[in-house]
């Protein structure tokens, strides 16, 4: 079935020019733009863009403490706290703040299985262990230790949905009521998009 | 620091057979590596009345198109006869005009204003001539183009493809950024792109 997926070139690869290194990957697999646009978000599209219950508080927190942990590094010293909720609100003010930073390129994706092959492309959130051939294992080397030292989230060039029902809430958040638009990229004639094979 | 005048805008326009190629990453690719950094961009499916806007479309336009079309032939009436139906100039012109509006229309577009030193002669470089066959190699129309205008007539596209749009100078630039973008233009750039730390 098709799929669409919201991608976000963030601030940094808008910075450092790498746009059309992450549009032409995603449409030589054969995935189709359906929208895209040149954004600066606002505070409010940045706190709705990242979750806010307190299950996905937790999540990240926890995530963090786990990473201190096996890091040999203090919460506390570094972080002030060693609540997960509190170090997951604090991560989220950062990723806000990273991506509300500067102009960044949103577009929509759709095709076949279009969420997970954009998570395939972007690679791991970790550009230090994203493999090569991913966009995040080709462009960056960010580490959690470093981002941590730097009290910021790891900058990592892009954001893909992770499931299909986000993307669509974050297609909404991004799109509004634009119109996604419907034709057919050439490569969809011989790729099953349109079908069988045929003369 | 001081006004820089060679630091200006140009539009950018991928149209439908650029997008329905998939080659809208490689032409960003091959602006953004130039140093020239986006200041607005937006995928529209453009009117048939915003596609109508983009060319004078007066009577001596018409005819001038005309004039091109039949030259074009070197002037042979009967095989214009033949493909178009007619050698009246000012008609020639009215049916290539139709026929640009309908090339433009035939799909989304992706159109974006760059900024950077002299953008507007960088990017025509770029992008490279209109004529694939003496387009640069290592531009756009070069490396990607095969349409002429002979194929299109007899496939009865009239116009030939051409992947792109972009403006001449300075101020067909500010023209086309206010008919593509209108009260949607927001500008964007302020930002800094790698390349031009500790340039300017």
């Amino acid at each position: 079935m098709s799929e669409k997926t919201l991608i976000i070139v963030k601030h940094d690869g808008v910075a450092r020019g790498l746009i059309g290194e992450v549009v032409a990957r995603f449409e030589r697999v054969g995935l189709k733009i359906v929208a895209m646009e040149l954004i600066q978000s606002t505070q409010d599209m940045g706190d709705s863009h990242y979750p806010v219950t307190e299950k996905w508080f937790t999540k990240v927190g926890e995530r963090t403490l786990k990473e201190y942990t096996e890091r040999g590094l203090d919460s506390n010293l570094l972080l002030g706290t060693s609540d997960a909720i509190e170090i997951g609100k604090l991560i989220k003010k950062w990723l806000v703040e990273y991506l509300n930073f500067g102009p960044v390129m949103a577009m929509v994706f759709e095709g076949p299985n279009a969420v997970m092959v954009g998570r395939k492309l972007a690679g791991d959130t970790i550009p230090a262990i994203a493999v090569p051939g991913t966009i995040r294992g080709d462009f960056g080397t960010d580490s959690v230790e470093f981002a941590n030292e730097q009290k910021r989230p790891l900058y990592n060039i892009m954001h893909a949905s992770g499931e299909v029902a986000e993307a669509k809430e974050e297609i909404a958040l991004w799109f509004g009521n634009q119109e996604l638009f419907d034709y057919d990229v050439l490569s969809a004639h011989f790729s099953g998009v349109k079908g069988r094979l045929a003369k | 620091m001081k006004k820089i005048d060679s630091i200006e805008q140009t539009f950018l326009m991928i149209k439908p057979d650029g997008v329905k190629r998939g080659l809208v990453g490689d032409i960003f690719k091959r602006v953004e590596r130039m140093g020239l950094k986006v200041v607005a961009t937006r995928m529209i499916w453009a009117t048939r009345e915003q596609a109508k806007g983009n060319y004078p479309g007066t009577d001596q336009w018409l005819y001038k198109m005309g004039e091109k079309t039949f030259t074009n032939y070197k002037g042979d009436e009967k095989a214009l006869l033949e493909d178009l139906g007619t050698t009246d100039l000012l008609e020639i012109g009215k049916i290539v005009y139709k026929s640009l509006v309908d090339y433009l229309t035939e799909g989304p577009v992706i159109i974006s204003v760059w900024e950077g030193n002299n953008a507007v002669d960088i990017i025509a470089k770029l992008m490279g001539e209109t004529n694939p066959l003496t387009a640069d190699i290592g531009s756009v129309r070069g490396d990607y183009g095969f349409d002429t205008p002979k194929m299109a007539v007899k496939s009865g596209r009239i116009v030939f493809k051409t992947l792109v749009h972009r403006s001449d100078s300075k101020e067909e630039a500010e023209r086309e950024i206010k008919h593509w973008f209108g009260d949607k233009f927001k500008y964007l750039g302020d930002y800094k792109r790698v390349d031009y730390i500790g340039m300017i």
